[in-house]
């Protein structure tokens, strides 16, 4: 199981959001480090496929980025995204569940399971427009858990959590973790600190460290903070 | 194509999941009722004096119309029609207002009107015409030819039509029809609903994903390109037929309840005597109204593919709005042949009876085809491009961070 990011590039007209990115990653967390506008959330849709880069491939098991293969093994949660207010929260999961092209079958045991698991269960048949932004943030967990990818990407997941759900969910990432590819920005240092086997760091769309942040070792909130501060690049 | 039929139900439930799509389609529903039963309401006046309700005057021109049913417009007709409308005093035009017309003229006054509209004459000259079934069906022929060279139609368009009058049987029988002619006359104003609650309805059907941002898990999911733009697709044409097919059992439901079923097998020349070809009144609505189902076909393709070009609900809707109104208001003279006919063809100009049953012909393969002929192709073939156009435009679509 092998993700392979080959000098990922996206440029704008005048900006280079992500600037020649190479990554092999495989089974494990990864937490992606970066401050605003570091091209974190472009390097992620990149990888899933939803914007295309300037240059470089993606490439999940030699399946490309842009092959039906490669989004069947995908999950992911967006950063920032909406819902249909006017589904209920089930209804919602059953829609994702054909889109990610699950059978009937599989959605009616599926679903149930990952409410089940975002401690939502006894809301799946309210209306989303309901919905706290804590409850839309686990339902959008659900989702991108529903095909049982073995990709996962993972755009600030804990957002809007409170601390007990935001412990839970570390825990169930460090779980996911195990058997497949996850990948998760955040802001929350300590988040990436108690459950990434691997620190990405991201400063002006380039990578400028990446490795094993072993427990006991030096504060990461200060090596991360002092990554930021030094004026070279190319530390990696 | 695995999952097609959950994502369109899915997709169905979103479109209908928006408030102003019932909105939109009851109030079209009520102006609907209003177009059919328009002229039941109200009072009928004359020089400002009250004559009676148009429902009280309907009832009566019903009745008599119906007498007159089944009759061959021929000379005793005519004679009888002239004969009542003789009793009415020199009035100088103003007829209508005298005790004698509506005393002997009024029950002939279809008759009357046909023979108006057949030779092209106004009120006053029909009145200081002498009854003449040869003249009266030679009159339409020059009428027909004068038609024809003022629409600038070529010599072989013309035998074309010589041919298809040659085909029809006259004295033409006289019927009552109004419900059907009901149907004819609202099918401009049912046709403007359709596409104005089409372009209100599905310019959103692509926009919103961007807006909710949800296009970012669309696109990431296995199905979400070729599979779900089917299922979007398959969504906004179904409910584009489906708003042509409601709004027209509800016209045709209320319109044959009201005025009567009567007179599905008379002569289309009498409520159009302009055309030439041998159909019935029935079959004529039948004709327009499919062609208003494959206009709304090609309406929602259009406003759901102009939707994902602009990426913009309000825009789409501007634009549609424009295109229909501006259409209201340009005519292109027939002398621009070619321009004038593709103008058109236009839905929200064709769907009209002189444009439906219009004497320009296409040339097809040696032949001619008939705007009824024609349009249903042209309509349903742009849909066809229009929607491949759209879903390699779909197919390209990024999530650019906003």
């Amino acid at each position: 199981m092998e993700l392979s990011i080959d000098r990922v590039s996206k440029q704008y007209r005048n900006k280079i959001a992500v600037d020649r990115v190479s990554l092999r990653l495989q089974k494990g967390v990864y937490g992606l480090l970066g401050a605003n506008g570091a091209g974190k959330t472009t390097l992620m849709r990149m990888i899933c496929g939803i914007l295309k880069p300037t240059g470089g491939t993606i490439a999940f098991n030699h399946m490309d980025v842009s092959t039906e293969e490669y989004r069947a093994v995908l999950g992911y949660l967006p950063q920032d995204f909406g819902y249909y207010p006017e589904f209920k929260g089930e209804d919602f999961l059953f829609y994702m569940a054909a889109l990610k092209g699950l059978t009937k079958q599989q959605a009616r045991q599926k679903v149930p399971e990952l409410l089940k698991l975002v401690s939502l269960e006894d809301n799946g048949k309210r209306k989303i427009k309901t919905y706290s932004g804590g409850m839309k943030q686990r339902l959008g967990i659900a989702q991108a858990l529903l095909n049982d990818p073995k990709l996962l990407v993972l755009d600030e997941p804990t957002a809007g959590l409170d601390p007990k759900e935001r412990v839970r969910f570390r825990n169930l990432i460090g779980e996911l973790g195990k058997s497949r590819i996850v990948l998760l920005s955040t802001h929350i240092v300590s988040d990436i600190e108690h459950i990434a086997d691997t620190v990405l760091m991201m400063k002006d769309g380039q990578m400028i460290w990446q490795g094993k942040w072993e427990d006991g070792a030096e504060d990461l909130e200060d090596f991360y903070l002092r990554q930021f501060e030094e004026k070279g690049r190319g530390i990696i | 194509m695995k999952n097609l039929k959950t994502l369109y139900q899915f997709e169905m439930k979103k479109i209908f999941g928006r408030k102003i799509v019932w909105i939109t389609v009851v109030i079209m529903l009520l102006l609907t009722a209003s177009t059919v039963c328009s002229q039941l309401l109200g009072t009928y006046y004359i020089d400002e004096k009250k004559i009676d309700s148009n429902y009280a005057i309907f009832q009566r021109s019903r009745t008599y119309e119906k007498t007159l049913s089944g009759r061959p417009i021929d000379q005793r007709l005519l004679e009888e029609t002239w004969d009542a409308y003789g009793k009415i005093p020199d009035t100088s035009g103003h007829y209508a207002g005298t005790k004698e017309y509506w005393t002997y003229a009024f029950p002939y006054s279809a008759i009357f009107v046909f023979v108006t509209n057949t030779c092209d004459m106004d009120a006053a000259e029909t009145l200081n015409w002498k009854p003449d079934e040869t003249e009266l069906y030679a009159g339409r022929q020059d009428m027909l030819e004068n038609l024809w060279n003022s629409a600038y139609l070529t010599e072989g368009e013309k035998e074309y039509w010589r041919q298809q009058e040659m085909s029809m049987e006259t004295p033409f029988m006289y019927a009552y029809k109004e419900g059907w002619w009901m149907l004819l006359d609202g099918l401009y104003t049912i046709g403007i609903m359709t596409l104005l609650t089409i372009a209100i309805c599905l310019s959103s059907v692509f926009p919103v994903e961007r807006a909710r941002k949800t296009d970012q898990l669309i696109f990431c999911s296995r199905y979400g390109k070729r599979t779900l733009y089917l299922a979007k697709i398959l969504a906004g044409i179904s409910f584009a037929a489906g708003t042509a097919l409601l709004y027209t059992a509800a016209a045709m439901v209320l319109a044959l309840a009201v005025y009567g079923c009567d007179g599905f097998g008379a002569a289309f020349q009498l409520i159009y005597p302009d055309y030439s070809g041998s159909i019935s009144v029935g079959q004529a609505v039948l004709i327009s109204y499919g062609l208003l189902l494959a206009a709304a076909v090609l309406a929602g393709a259009f406003v759901m593919v102009l939707s994902e070009i602009l990426r913009n609900a309000v825009g789409t809707l501007a634009v549609i709005s424009g295109v229909i109104i501006l259409s209201m208001f340009v005519d292109i003279p027939y002398h621009f042949r070619v321009l004038a006919q593709i103008w058109d063809y236009l839905p929200s100009m064709f769907l009209s009876l002189w444009n439906i049953f219009d004497c320009r012909l296409v040339p097809f393969a040696g032949t001619y085809l008939t705007n009824t002929q024609f349009v249903p192709v042209l309509y349903l073939g742009m849909a066809g491009v229009l929607l491949a156009g759209g879903s390699k435009l779909y197919q390209r679509h990024q999530a650019e961070i906003r």
